[in-house]
Parts: structure tokens; sequence; C-alpha cells
């Protein structure tokens, strides 16, 4: 990755205590000096809100990178990635789907529906740490469109 | 019967002609031979012209040869009276001749054939024939007769021995009106034979004379009795078509071809309450009418059926709804009208009330299921999702703290109550995925291939290599094919050795898998272990989903449960013989696999 591209993540999160440890993450990325912006959402209205910059999210930056949790309250992450995926603009956003579920059926939408990958959350923290270096380094890589 | 004049004058002819040769020289009327001579002539050409042709010639020239051979004198003039006498004679009977042939339309006068024909006609005719008195009693009878009526030895019978009883007052009655106008035509009676057997006949008669007539009898038994058959066939016929259709479920109006109801049976008064012997005659218009008033959906109905009396046409499955009445109760009723050949038509009311019924009951049913459906998905979710969720998060949480703060910085028992929290925790996860899996076991038949048990055997034997390390392991030769999902099958498998093992007190652990046999299809497998055993009223309970029989052991409990819904949902069952103490065997049935199947799989 380029030294003036920066990593502009929404996070579609409503467990705390996950959406920390996605922060502390993050931080240690900056630490090694990469650029990164984190922005959070709790719900997946106010995830179409971003994206589409409406009221409070007027001056929302566009995003490169969508973490998204299936679990939310109101409506659930499925239907925002197909909300997502069904926009022209939108749809280019690359979609990290990042839930506890091992429904065969939930993965199986969740590609249908346009999603880069599906990964399960795991237990313990480490493997969590873990799991989220790889998906930072991973598009890190990728190239996307600007 | 008509006087023959021709007889009659030839006797007259022939009598004057005599008369006059013989009392002519006494009477002294002349005694010219010519005179004699044309006196005669005149005479046999009277009888001539009668018909008596060569009889009369005959008689001419013998006595022609006479006058001449008594008279001797004038022997000239009686030749010459001879000839012109023949002359006359041909000219007459030649002119006479072809005036009655042409009156006659040719007949012939009687002669050796026509008496044949008289013999074959009378006595040999199938026909009873008889020569009767005025009174009716029978002069000559013939062959016929006697072998139908009997009395073989007899050519005379009095009346009373050959017609029935009861019908001799009528018989003689026709045989007055057979002397007064001279015949009767087609006169049906009863005879009655030797051995008072009833002979139902037709009878023809003709007068012969004042006195004489005859009669020709044609025997009807054979008719009467054919009618007789056919009467009973036609009723029969009738009794079968009608009451069928009588009793059927379904109405049934048939129309003519002017539009009239000649027929309705039993269900049509069943449903619409209107005495059918009602509609019988009436224009089929007419009775629709009437059966209107009763119908629900009487608009869009009547101008169905409408178009179809109008057009012809036929028409099929039209729904009506008939409403409940006195004694009748509500019917949806399937009308259905067909164009028969002779231009009339027949209506049908199929009752599908029940169908409709029961249509309905399945629609219901199959909205709660897929209501119990959408529930069971929201309960999937729910526990893949909103369950699992929390649970994670305080091992993760619980994790963390412990991870972050090393030996020595948490008071002991606060270490070990977090500890225990993970614990707890993780177990819960498990039970999660466990309860999950169990609930989203689907088996789709249709999905079905066969599985080779031995492979499947070995690979979960493989698989479960470390677990049996030091278990004596003895797979019997001969499992066979079954038909179903390869994955799920060894799911079985892997959960009942994992228990064989996990439940195993011996020093030397024992798991025998093997065949028993085939049962209704089925291939009956097991998996033997010496374990601990299993106490006998735990031996249904066991399948039970998160019924773990030892607290102590690892695991939820779910993989027996999970080994029972796999099996039933192959077809087949599960079930266990165990001793405490000595070991278990667990048994369950699988769908033995199609030969053909087998067979392409070897080739493969």
């Amino acid at each position: 990755m380029s030294a003036e591209k920066k990593l502009t993540v929404l996070v579609v999160e409503d467990t705390k205590h996950d959406y920390i440890l996605i922060e502390r993450s993050i931080r240690a990325l900056e630490e090694k000096g990469i650029k990164c912006e984190l922005h959070w959402v709790t719900t997946g209205e106010d995830a179409l809100d971003f994206l589409y910059r409406r009221d409070r999210y007027a001056n929302a930056p566009r995003p490169n990178l969508i973490l998204l949790d299936l679990r939310l309250p109101g409506m659930n992450g499925l239907e925002v990635l197909e909300q997502i995926k069904k926009d022209e603009r939108l749809r280019k956003i690359p979609v990290v789907v990042l839930t506890v579920s091992e429904l065969e059926e939930d993965m199986v939408r969740a590609y249908d529906s346009g999603a880069s990958a599906y990964l399960q959350k795991p237990t313990h923290t480490e493997d969590f740490e873990k799991l989220l270096n790889t998906v930072w380094e991973y598009w890190q890589v990728v190239r996307l469109p600007e | 019967m008509e006087i023959r004049w021709g007889k009659v004058s030839v006797w007259v002819a022939l009598v004057a002609g005599f008369l006059l040769t013989l009392l002519a020289r006494p009477l002294a009327l002349s005694t010219s031979p010519g005179v004699l001579m044309g006196g005669y002539a005149l005479a046999v050409s009277l009888a001539a012209a009668a018909g008596w042709l060569w009889g009369l010639l005959g008689a001419g020239v013998a006595l022609g040869a006479t006058v001449f051979l008594l008279q001797g004198e004038n022997s000239g003039i009686s030749a010459i009276g001879g000839l012109m006498y023949f002359g006359v004679v041909g000219l007459v009977e030649g002119g006479m001749g072809m005036w009655r042939r042409r009156a006659r339309g040719g007949s012939r006068p009687p002669n050796k054939l026509d008496l044949v024909y008289n013999e074959v006609l009378f006595e040999d005719s199938p026909t009873i024939v008889h020569l009767v008195d005025e009174e009716g009693n029978v002069i000559r009878r013939n062959r016929a007769s006697k072998t139908t009526l009997g009395w073989p030895g007899r050519n005379t019978l009095h009346l009373s021995e050959y017609v029935h009883p009861e019908d001799i007052g009528r018989f003689r009655k026709e045989l007055r009106k057979l002397f007064d106008l001279g015949g009767i035509q087609g006169v049906e009676l009863r005879f009655i034979s030797e051995r008072q057997h009833s002979v139902p006949v037709e009878i023809h008669g003709r007068r012969l004379s004042p006195k004489r007539a005859v009669l020709a009898a044609l025997d009807r038994s054979e008719v009467m009795e054919l009618q007789r058959k056919l009467a009973e066939e036609e009723a029969r016929y009738r009794y079968l078509i009608e009451a069928a259709i009588d009793t059927m479920d379904s109405g049934v109006v048939l129309i003519d071809a002017g539009g009239k109801v000649i027929w309705a049976n039993k269900a049509i008064e069943r449903f619409f309450g209107i005495p059918r012997d009602s509609c019988i005659g009436l224009p089929a218009r007419k009775v629709l009418e009437r059966l209107l008033f009763r119908i629900d959906n009487r608009s869009e109905f009547e101008d169905v059926v409408h178009y179809a009396y109008g057009e012809g046409a036929a028409v099929e499955n039209v729904e009506c709804r008939v409403r409940s009445g006195l004694q009748r109760e509500e019917r949806i009723l399937q009308y259905s009208s067909y164009p028969i050949e002779n231009g009339g038509r027949i209506d049908h009311y199929v009752d599908i009330t029940q169908l409709k019924r029961l249509e309905a009951d399945l629609r219901r049913k199959t909205q709660d299921l897929e209501e119990m459906n959408r529930n069971l998905k929201e309960y999937d979710w729910a526990v893949a999702h909103d369950l699992k969720a929390p649970a994670r998060t305080i091992v993760s949480l619980a994790d963390q703290v412990l991870k972050q703060n090393p030996d020595g910085i948490l008071p002991q028992d606060v270490r070990l109550n977090l500890e225990l929290i993970r614990e707890v925790g993780e177990n819960m996860i498990t039970l999660i995925r466990d309860l999950l899996h169990f609930s989203t076991i689907k088996v789709d038949a249709a999905a079905f291939e066969p599985v080779d048990l031995k492979k499947v055997v070995g690979a979960v034997c493989r698989e479960l290599s470390s677990i049996l390390e030091g278990v004596e392991v003895v797979i019997q030769p001969g499992l066979p094919t079954v038909m179903g999902i390869e994955t799920r099958i060894a799911e079985v498998y892997r959960n009942l050795i994992q228990n064989a093992v996990k439940f195993n007190d011996k020093p030397t652990p024992r798991i025998e898998v093997g065949y028993e046999g085939e049962q209704g299809g089925l291939c009956i497998l097991y998996v033997r272990d010496n374990g601990i055993g299993i106490r006998e009223e735990f031996h249904e309970t066991i399948f039970r989903i998160f019924n773990k029989l030892d607290p102590e052991s690892e695991g939820t409990g779910a993989g027996l449960a999970i080994c029972r819904r796999i099996v039933e949902e192959h077809g087949g069952r599960i079930w266990v013989k165990s001793r405490v103490g000595e070991g278990s065997t667990f048994y369950f049935t699988l769908p033995k696999a199609r030969v053909r199947k087998v067979e392409e799989q070897y080739v493969r």
C-alpha cells in the first residue's frame, strides 16, 4: 500500500467488547505508522445512513472496508449487506462479515449477497487479535478502486 | 266366391247345341243340315268364347263328322258348314284368348304344377292350414297343424279341441266376420294343443264358399318368447342403468334434442331439494331457473350454463355453491355439461364439498407448517446469534482479564472464579453448537448415494486414531454398502466409537463394528464395546438431546441424539442392548443399497 493511501474502516458492530478489541488492533496498526481511520456504528440503519451520508453522517468519509456483524438490533447484517451490494455506488466497497454464527445457511447467504469474506469470531482474545491482524494485512495488499 | 261365368256358358252352349241337333228334325224346324250345323256352330262358338277351346274343337269335329255321315245328302254344304265352323271357332278363340291374356295378366289354368304348389303350400307349409266349416270345426288340416297341435292321426278337429277355451268366444266372432266379409287378417289368439299347451297364433282367413273357409295360423310362440326376452332384457338394462345412475353421488340430468329434460337422477333431488318428477318433461332452461334459486354464485353460473345451452358447447368443471335448505346441507358442486350425439346433452353435478373441505384443511395445515418452519428458522438464528454472542463475550472477557493479569496480580480466588466463568462459558458455547447442529440436521433423500461402510468405518478410525491408541478395534468383514449421505453416516460411527472409548473402564477397551443382516430392505449394523454398560431404564432416554448420564464426562450429551436424528432421517432406527459392567451394543439400521448402484460404484 502506498504511503498516502489510508485504510478507512467502517465497523458495524453492536457488541462493545468486540469493538474495543477491533479498535485496539487498529491503534496497534497506527503505531506501526499505517494510516488508519476507524468509524463505528451499532445498527444497520446507522450503517446505511453513514454510507449515504445522511443526517448526522453528512460529512462521513467513504470507507474502503466494512466489517459487518450479522446480528444487529433492528435491520440485520445480511439485509445491510444486500442493500450495499444493490447500490451501484456502494457495491465496490469490500464487506467482511464478522459473526459468531456457524450456520451454513448464513455463510451461503452472505457470499450469495456479495460478501468478500465470511469470518467467524473466535472465542479467545488472542485468536481474535490474530484474525484481525490477518484481515488488516490482507486488505492492505489488495488493490481497490478509488 | 265369384261365379265362373265361363263354365256356365260352356254348359249352356253344349246343351243348347245338342238340343238343336237332336230336336231340329222331330220339331220340323228345319231339315237343312246347314241350319243344323249353323245352330251347332253358334252353340260351340259361345262355349269357345268361354274358353274351352280344345275340348269343344274335338267335340265339334266329332259332331261335324257324325252329321256328315248321317245326312249323306247335301254333303258338300255340310262340309262347307263344318269348315266355316272351324274358321269361326278359330277366329273367335284367337281373339278371346288375346283379350283374356291381357285381362288376367297371363295366368294359366290349373295344371300339374299347380297341384304340386298346392301340395307344397298346403301340406308342407310351416304355417298351420285348416279348412273349416262355418262352425269353425276343422275338415282338413296340414302337417304343420299336426306337429304343432298334435292329434296326428286325425284330419278333423272339433272347435273346442284346438281353440283355447278362453278364446273360443272371440274366435267365433272372428269366424262370423270371415264368412260375412270374405276374409280376416292378423287376428291374434291362442290355440291349444293335444297336450293342453297354449299356442299363440296369428290367423289369416279366406272364405271359400258360404260353408267353407281356409284358416292359416302362424305359430307366434317363438315370437312371443323373443318379445318376452327382449322386454325382460330391456327392463334389466333400464333397471341397471337407472339404479346405477340413481345411486351415484353425482347429479345427472339428461336433456333431449328439443332442450327438454327427459331424466334426472336421485342425486339431483338430494342436491337441490327438487322432486325430479317435477323436472321431467320441462324445458331444461326452466329447470335451470329453479335450480338457480338455490345457488349462491348464481349470476356467474347462469352465464356459463346459458352459454353452453345456447351454443351447444361443452362446459367443464364450473363450481357452484348450493345453499343449505330443508333437509339439505350446503354443498359445493362441480358442474359439467356435454352435448351428445343425438343433439341432446348431459349435465353433471359432482359433489366436491368434501374435497373442498379437505383442500381447505390441507391449505391451513400447510400454512401452519410453513409458519412452524419459519419459527424454526428464527429459532436457529436466535441460537446461532443471540444465544451464542453473549456466551462468547463472557468467555472472551474472562479470557482477556486472565491474560492481561499474569499470576500474582489477581488474588488467587478471583483467578479461580474467572477460570470457572471461562470454562462454563466455553461449555455453553459447545452446547449451543451441538444444539444448533442437532436442529439443523436435515437429510435429503433425493441426495442419497451408495455409501460403502467399509470405507467409512476405516476413515473414521483413522480420524480417531489418537483416542483409539491402546484400544482393540475389530471391524467384522462383510460391512455392506448402504444408501445415504456419507458425511452423516460417518458422524454416526464417529459418535458411537467415541462413546465406546469414553465410557470404558477395562484395561484393554475393545470395540467391534459389524453387520447383522438385513430386514425389510434395511441393513442392521452395530457398534459393540466392553465398556461400563448402561442400566436398562436409560436405554430409551440416552437418545434424547442433552441427556447426559455421567456429569463428569466431557461433551454435552448431544451425540446420541444426533445419531438418532441422522439414522431416523435415513429411514432407520437406533437402539441399544447393554449389561452394566459388561458393555453395550448400539444397533442401527440404514437403507440397503440397490444392487445396480453398487455395481456401478465398483466399476468406478
